[in-house]
């Protein structure tokens, strides 16, 4: 008990006194899953899309992969994206590994099936007149697109963040691919790893206590939107 | 043919292996309301999802201001009509924004998109609707709303797949009528579909019944309530009586008998397997008066009267055949008290014969 | 949410990507940038989780404008890691695997760098009795007293050590007393603390885990307990994709004075007592192996 409340007193006094560490290890964290988490939106969303409103043969098939997908293990994405990444594997050339982009890229493969199978979940809860009675009103399927991506926003919205959660609080993929090198590849998770390696549990506790802020952040804001979307507009 | 708004020739639809629509000749002329009535199933929603292009035809022709719908720039044509579904869906915004919704798909801003849109909340009398979430309307303010959206580009083919059906008949009518008025305010060419004749009645001057995809009778309302083309469409139209018969042909006339002991004869050659008798055919004859020539006299008991303005209703057993009359007031109050044996006669020309 | 407060979170989130595309701020290099900047150290946990190389590189990287990403796995991986030419320069402490290496040409110039030593530590009730012991005799009456004994099981360096040890206490290592952590050196001192068992650590780490454990140290100083790190070149005539300068320029920053003095002095303030032992120009033979 002694050593958590000290170990919080330490995380604030670092938090408040604007350590330098501390606040580089953040921005990183929130610089590689939040492109992380653009990316697999960029891929998710029109993915989800699709597959919610469009039908073509083996569709089924993509559906279960998908769901396979939002399951995958971290370790297992870092693992392969290593064995792509490595200087002498297919792609070692890029010189990707263990550079934030190692990173970004296999917490996108993470991210991109959670927001693509929520996204799916999210128009599909949409009623399928409305996307005929937007057709008929005369909308081009890019706007019928965008509308019903607005209707669905609060799906969305918890697609992303459901996504970014999933990143940003992963531990074996970053450590495996970015090699959590200080200044370029070392995230909350995996600082928060190695700190408890070095035995400083008061900076471990000031990196999960930063990252249980952000993950609060993430809830409260879904909360918050979607209290509002009750709320307000339906 | 391009001053037609709509011309179908030879139409098609197949869904599912099955064909739904299969439509010979069909044209709409600008500022036509017409109708279109039939059965459930009858492909009335489908012709409508296939004017409006969301289905694809797969013979035949079907041209939108005269343009081949297959071939032309599908959402420029589409842009130029407006389909009201019978179940509103509105984007969780106000009511003006979903009202504006069409006008800003077309790039229509500002000032101009304003007066449009305050305009048709006006006719629709939704005005002080604006600023109302659209989601949250009753049944009738949402219609009200629905049918403003669909106004507000000015449309030159208004399309009504069963408006106001899940309206009490109250609401409904009412909304008819002030459809039917700004129809013709706005000299919008429009086609509406229903399963009810009522509505029919309400709305328009030329009514088209579709029956298993095909058409079978396109003609006025009245001729449709009183010379249905054959016995189901007289079922939906709410003939009064329908009853099978047999025909015999005489020398220049068919003999048409009903029951064994009621008959008459019409002119010329004619095969029917349904007699259509409307119920305001009949009159009331009193206990001594003569039979004019030409009239079919029936007898039978009064076992049931439904009154109602206009005309009373009564349920007059003929033999082993319940006949629906339908009789004036004064004439049935005097006549009409259930047991009474009454006299009625109707004239063979007012009686109307299906082969079917 | 207005329109206006979804493009500020927008803005936020792309300013936050375009942030994350962008160089570091902090980046400033004094030095002339090296053709290959990048260098790919991979070493053994015990360098990181002491604190070491938290001054070793700073000052290596000041000086040469080089960048070393610190791969900090077991010496095992690191050594793996080596032969499929995915670093750039090793760091280690595991002597039998490093000769290998070496001979076979895939690791060039391995130099003697430091050592220091392994202790065996466990609770200060000493249930086996080892205190004060040779390592042999102490694993020995660990074993024979069935008292829990945590290993790294990870091939690491210090792993690679213990499993030489257990033959010449003449025993195999098998039974619920003997228990794989599967975890680096500060990890695995927890789990022995936690669980009141032995363990075979290197005194760096102990140190550095002092603070938060009650684990004593029993048995120190035996000749079987010298725990030496070597640095060694990833041979770029083998892979052609190594680092070969920069690897050569980390190498010989190590066995600098400089680097020598950042080693030899490292601990004393923090500790009262170094935790490694400088040994530039030495070589195992000084040590009796």
């Amino acid at each position: 008990m002694e050593a958590i409340i000290n170990g919080l007193y330490q995380a604030l006094t670092l938090l408040l006194g604007g350590d330098a560490e501390l606040y580089q290890v953040i921005l990183l964290t929130l610089q590689v899953s939040g492109t992380a988490t653009l990316i697999s939106i960029f891929l998710g969303v029109p993915v989800g899309l699709t597959l919610a409103l469009k039908d073509f043969p083996g569709k089924q098939a993509c559906l279960s992969f998908i769901n396979f997908g939002m399951g995958l293990p971290p370790v297992v994405v870092g693992l392969f994206v290593s064995l792509l990444l490595w200087r002498y594997g297919p792609l070692g050339a890029l010189g990707l590994m263990y550079t934030s982009w190692a990173m970004i890229i296999a917490q996108a493969v993470i991210a991109s099936p959670i927001v693509a199978g929520l996204t799916f979940a999210a128009i599909g809860s949409l009623n399928p007149k409305l996307r005929l009675q937007l057709i008929s009103l005369g909308a081009a399927w890019p706007q019928t697109y965008w509308l019903l991506i607005k209707q669905a926003r609060i799906g969305l919205l918890a697609a992303v963040m459901a996504g970014f959660g999933g990143v940003v609080s992963e531990v074996g993929a970053s450590m495996m691919v970015g090699g959590n090198v200080k200044g370029e590849t070392r995230v909350l998770t995996t600082a928060t790893v190695m700190e408890v390696g070095k035995g400083n549990y008061d900076l471990a506790l000031a990196f999960s206590f930063v990252l249980l802020l952000v993950a609060y952040a993430v809830v409260a804001l879904l909360t918050y939107s979607q209290n509002k979307g009750k709320g307000g507009w339906s | 043919m391009s001053s037609h708004v709509l011309a179908i020739d030879g139409l098609r639809v197949y869904r599912g292996g099955k064909r739904v629509l299969a439509i010979e000749k069909l044209t709409v002329s600008p500022g036509e309301v017409v109708t279109f009535i039939g059965p459930n199933g009858a492909g009335k929603s489908t012709l409508l999802l296939a004017i409006n292009m969301l289905l694809p035809y797969q013979e035949g022709s079907l041209k939108l201001f005269g343009q081949e719908a297959a071939k032309a720039n599908e959402l420029a044509l589409r842009r130029r009509c407006s389909l009201l579904f019978q179940e509103p869906m509105f984007l969780d915004d106000t009511v003006y924004n979903n009202v504006a919704l069409p006008l800003t798909l077309r790039k229509i801003k500002g000032k101009e998109a304003e007066a449009r849109v305050l305009r048709v909340l006006e006719i629709t009398r939704c005005r002080h609707l604006a600023g109302r979430p659209a989601q949250r309307l009753s049944g009738g303010e949402a219609q009200r709303v629905n049918l403003a959206r669909a106004l507000v580009t000015g449309p030159e083919l208004l399309l009504l797949d069963e408006p106001f059906g899940s309206l009490d008949m109250v609401t409904r009518r009412s909304l008819l009528a002030e459809l039917r008025q700004i129809l013709e305010d706005e000299a919008v060419t429009a086609i509406m579909v229903s399963h009810s004749m009522g509505d029919v009645l309400y709305l328009s001057k030329r009514t088209v019944v579709l029956q298993e995809g095909s058409v079978t009778q396109d003609s006025s309302p009245e001729n449709i309530l009183r010379r249905p083309a054959n016995a189901e469409i007289a079922r939906i139209s709410g003939m009064d009586n329908i009853l099978r018969c047999q025909t015999a042909l005489l020398q220049q006339e068919t003999w048409v008998s009903l029951t064994e002991r009621i008959g008459f004869a019409v002119p010329g050659a004619v095969a029917a397997a349904y007699c259509c008798l409307p119920g305001d055919i009949f009159r009331l004859l009193s206990q001594n008066e003569m039979l004019a020539p030409g009239w079919v006299e029936v007898c039978g008991y009064t076992r049931h009267v439904i009154p109602g303005v206009g005309h009373y209703q009564a349920k007059v057993a003929i033999g082993d055949i319940e006949f629906t009359v339908r009789l004036p007031r004064d004439q049935a109050i005097m006549a009409l008290a259930p047991g009474r044996t009454v006299r009625l006669a109707f004239h063979p020309s007012d009686v109307h014969l299906v082969a079917r | 949410m207005t329109r206006l407060k979804w493009a500020l979170l927008f803005g936020v989130l792309l300013a936050l990507m375009l942030a994350g595309c962008g160089g570091q701020p902090e980046k400033v290099q004094q030095p002339a940038k090296p053709a290959r900047p990048d260098v790919i150290l991979a070493t053994t946990t015990s360098t990181q989780d002491s604190g070491l190389l938290d001054v070793l590189i700073p000052a290596f990287e000041k000086k040469t404008g080089y960048k070393i990403k610190t791969i900090a796995v077991g010496s095992g991986q690191a050594i793996v890691m080596g032969e499929k030419g995915e670093a750039d320069v090793l760091l280690t402490h595991a002597p039998d695997a490093e000769k290998k290496i070496a001979s076979a040409g895939t690791v060039v110039s391995r130099r003697l760098v430091m050592h220091n030593d392994f202790v065996i530590i466990g609770s200060k009730e000493d249930p086996a009795g080892i205190k004060g012991k040779a390592a042999k005799d102490a694993l020995a009456a660990i074993a024979g007293g069935k008292k829990l004994f945590v290993s790294r099981g990870d091939n690491s360096g210090t792993h690679q050590l213990e499993k030489k040890l257990w033959p010449l206490a003449a025993v195999k290592p098998e039974g619920t007393w003997y228990q794989e952590a599967g975890a680096g050196m500060g990890q695995t001192i927890k789990i022995a603390d936690e669980k009141k068992g032995y363990t075979l650590t290197d005194r760096a780490t102990y140190l550095a885990q002092q603070k938060n454990i009650s684990l004593a140290i029993l048995v120190e100083g035996d000749a079987k307990l010298l725990n030496i790190y070597h640095v060694m070149e990833v041979n770029a005539d083998k892979f052609a994709k190594v680092n070969k300068e920069g690897g050569k320029a980390f190498g010989d920053f190590l066995l600098s004075a400089e680097g020598q003095e950042i080693i030899r002095v490292f601990g004393k303030d923090k500790f009262g007592q170094p935790l490694f032992f400088a040994d530039g120009g030495k070589t195992e033979k000084d040590f009796g192996l």
